[in-house]
């Protein structure tokens, strides 16, 4: 065995030298000791030659088909043809339904907030009419304490306003107008709203089925990953 | 026993022909080009990850996330080897794995010190199938694994990908001396782990004179 003048270095700073750390290289100590070293040269010649397979070692395959997503199903699907061509048409029509369901439901209640509206503003009206027309105790009290007026009062929004005072202060007492009144009114009620409302009704069924009927053509059309 | 291995193209992946002309494809965003790319060199992304993982499946997922990672990322792609590039996403990708998998106890790795007496057992070997340097790089692999994770992961990032010391630190959150600490011990941990066939060195090195 060769005698040695110097210690052993410690042997991480062999492993720094043998994998080519500068400053390991850059230490003339070091690098005359290995070179005279009988037990440090092959222990570095031999980490080199570890270093040097290890940067060799292959690539490996994957033991499982590998999910390259997020692109690869949608860049593997045909560019063009009938399925992918609708199914690009899915998102545009998805939107639009949502868009009528939107609008006809912002119709409607713009419609019945109209309604309220047009119900308040008439219902001084026949109030006045009422008093003017004879019984003082008829008018103030079914107004006053009685929401069946409020029908009466569409039915009178919706185009027979002078039909309305007549009829509830014909009647005679509060209590037996209210009843009348109140059919009547819940009738014309029904039949006003009907027809206002009638187009924003259908725009939302529209738009719901419009929706539905794309998002499941979109699920239905979707290629599946992995 | 040989651990189970994953099947071992020849060699490493060489990069496209027209890998630039991919790249820049890609980048602007056709996800054909991206696709061509990722294909290329998903076993390249895999071995990495079943390097640092030791489990197929989580190496496969880690591949694939590190796949999403390099799609979201493509367009900020700046040039240098794109395989270098693709392996740094796979290595933080696998990292997070390995962090997720040490704070959950229950799903933990293959403990690398528990795993000494699964060191190759030459009598076991095919010597047909595992002549020469695909034997050597088995078990080179079989001891890897035996290594502590935190040197295996340093040794693998270093010494068989090739990242610089920084670039270990980076993907492992680590001071640079402890990275080289950890790269250096590997080295000699590898080293008496391999000493049993050691006639396998020097095979090859009469092979490469």
């Amino acid at each position: 065995m060769t005698m040695q003048h110097t210690p052993h270095p410690d042997d991480e700073r062999l492993a720094a030298y043998a994998g080519g750390d500068s400053d390991a290289l850059a230490d003339s100590s070091l690098a005359s000791h290995v070179t005279t070293c009988d037990r440090c040269g092959p222990l570095v010649d031999e980490l080199s030659f570890l270093r040097g397979a290890l940067a060799d070692l292959p690539d490996l395959a994957p033991s499982r088909p590998l999910r390259l997503i997020p692109p690869v199903w949608d860049a593997s699907a045909p560019a063009s043809g009938p399925r992918s061509w609708l199914r690009r048409l899915t998102a545009p029509a998805m939107a639009a339904g949502a868009g009528l369901v939107l609008v006809g439901a912002v119709g409607i209640g713009a419609t019945g907030i109209a309604g309220l509206a047009g119900k308040s503003a008439s219902f001084g009206a026949p109030q006045d009419a009422a008093a003017s027309v004879s019984d003082r105790e008829v008018g103030p009290v079914a107004g006053a304490d009685s929401p069946s007026l409020a029908p009466s009062d569409m039915r009178g929004s919706a185009g027979s306003p002078g039909s309305v005072a007549p009829q509830a202060m014909g009647s005679g007492t509060p209590a037996t107008p209210r009843p009348t009144a109140e059919d009547n009114g819940r009738t014309d009620y029904e039949t006003g709203s009907s027809s206002s409302e009638q187009p924003w009704l259908t725009l939302l069924i529209a738009g719901i089925g419009l929706f539905g009927i794309s998002t499941a053509l979109r699920f239905s059309l979707s290629p599946r990953a992995g | 026993m040989l651990p189970r291995d994953p099947a071992r193209p020849a060699s490493r992946t060489a990069p496209l022909p027209d890998e630039e002309a991919v790249i820049a494809r890609a980048a602007a965003g056709d996800r054909t080009a991206f696709t061509q790319l990722i294909e290329h060199y998903q076993s390249a992304c895999y071995g990495l990850a079943w390097r640092l993982l030791g489990d197929p499946d989580q190496a496969a997922d880690a591949a694939q996330d590190a796949f999403v990672h390099a799609y979201d990322a493509i367009a900020k792609y700046r040039g240098g080897l794109f395989r270098s590039w693709l392996l740094r996403i796979t290595a933080n990708a696998s990292y997070d794995i390995l962090r997720r998998a040490q704070r959950k106890p229950t799903t933990t790795l293959p403990d690398a010190e528990e795993g000494e007496a699964e060191l190759p057992d030459r009598s076991a070997a095919d010597p047909e199938a595992e002549a020469g340097r695909s034997e050597l790089y088995r078990y080179l692999d079989a001891a890897l694994r035996l290594l502590p994770q935190d040197q295996r992961t340093a040794v693998v990032l270093c010494d068989v990908y090739g990242m610089d010391y920084g670039e270990v630190a980076d993907a492992t959150e680590s001071a640079l001396g402890t990275v080289k600490s950890r790269i250096h011990r590997g080295r000699l941990r590898l080293r008496e782990l391999m000493a049993e066939h050691r006639e396998l060195f020097r095979n090859e090195r009469r092979l490469d004179r």
